[in-house]
């Protein structure tokens, strides 16, 4: 019984962390131009003005985190 | 990333209304150059710089480390972002055209990990197939329903080494980035002759398949360094916070080295600026370094 019911409960929180995980790659995001070549570019043609971000894609050498 | 600012539901929705650049730091020597002359023109190039440029690429918000320099939060920056809208006529029905591709597989696949967003690889074997492929993807890159959702690269077969499973023939691969970036698993193929409606339809079907691992910023950086993940930037790394660069400092925030958090927000809202009645940047107008850096860039 006892074993059951961890299994229900590991099955519940793995369900949980999958969903919001999945969750997480489907909320809406900056439709991020990655080159300056690119952005001035399109900022020039279509008049607008530029939101301008840099950040190393890695800390401290690790890379996969901003 | 200051997601404290950029994640937000109405700085993204007043984005649209904006051309978002947003560039890697030490991952271009010719970038590294024009983000120097935005903030702190004589120091060393931190790990992340924040600005808002006209058109033009002239500073009309001073720039500094993150939003959170800049701004008191999201609710101020969208104000602020939406009075420069206004004032460019800005709205959001041009969309960019060409597709937005980070400049190799290797860093795309990075980027993605960062992004914690799966990759999708234009493959062709030379360029002009590449940039029909990239041409056929790009307006379903840009539509309401799939922009900022996904990372998007190019390259030839010969760039897929670090992913598991690709079909190196021309075609788009649909891929879930691994942890630290340094490799991914594709998760779905497109022939070369794939319609837009397949490559919206696999686009939404790859982003419900790709559940990413997420770790805390310390506990990422520390299993990073316990599985050897040392990443190796175009150019030098010269944040002085961080313990590569030459000129670092000893600090060590709660988020680790050179966290884009930066340090408090002593500067509160900029004097001049947008809205203040004067376009004055932090470093009066733009300086000649960067115009001339732009006109070279055109």
């Amino acid at each position: 019984m006892r074993f059951i019911l961890s299994l229900c409960v590991l099955l519940g929180v793995t369900f949980v962390f999958l969903s919001s995980n999945s969750a997480f790659a489907e909320t809406d995001g900056i439709g991020w131009i990655p080159t300056w070549k690119q952005a001035i570019s399109e900022a020039s043609k279509a008049h607008k003005p530029i939101l301008l971000v840099a950040a190393a894609p890695q800390c401290a050498g690790v890379s996969g985190i901003w | 990333m200051d997601e404290r600012f950029l994640s937000k539901p109405n700085v993204i929705k007043a984005s649209r209304d904006f051309v978002c650049v947003r560039m890697m730091t030490y991952e271009s020597a010719s970038e590294a150059q024009l983000l120097k002359t935005l903030w702190r023109p004589d120091a060393p190039l931190e790990n992340t710089v924040f600005a808002i440029l006209d058109p033009d690429g002239r500073s009309i918000v001073r720039g500094g480390r993150s939003p959170q320099m800049v701004f008191r939060d999201a609710d101020d920056m969208t104000t602020r972002m939406n009075e420069i809208a206004r004032y460019y006529g800005s709205n959001g029905a041009a969309v960019p055209k060409d597709l937005p591709a980070v400049d190799t597989v290797r860093l795309a696949v990075d980027v993605a990990a960062c992004d914690k967003r799966p990759l999708v690889i234009v493959v062709g074997q030379n360029d002009q197939e590449r940039k029909q492929l990239a041409a056929r993807l790009a307006p379903t890159a840009w539509s309401e329903q799939l922009v900022g959702k996904l990372v998007y690269t190019t390259g030839s077969g010969t760039d897929l080494s670090i992913i598991k499973n690709a079909n190196r023939s021309s075609g788009y691969i649909f891929v879930a980035p691994g942890l630290f970036g340094t490799d991914g698993t594709a998760l779905m193929h497109l022939s070369a002759s794939a319609s837009s409606n397949d490559l919206a339809a696999a686009s939404k079907q790859t982003i419900g398949m790709y559940h990413p691992q997420v770790l805390s910023h310390h506990d990422h950086v520390r299993s990073g360094r316990q599985n050897g993940v040392q990443w190796q930037s175009a150019i030098p790394v010269s944040d002085p916070h961080d313990p590569r660069s030459a000129g670092a400092s000893q600090n060590v925030g709660p988020h680790g080295f050179g966290h884009p958090s930066g340090p408090p927000s002593s500067a509160g809202r900029p004097g001049g600026g947008f809205g203040g009645g004067s376009y004055g940047a932090q470093y009066g107008s733009p300086s000649t370094r960067r115009q001339t850096y732009i006109q070279e860039y055109r």
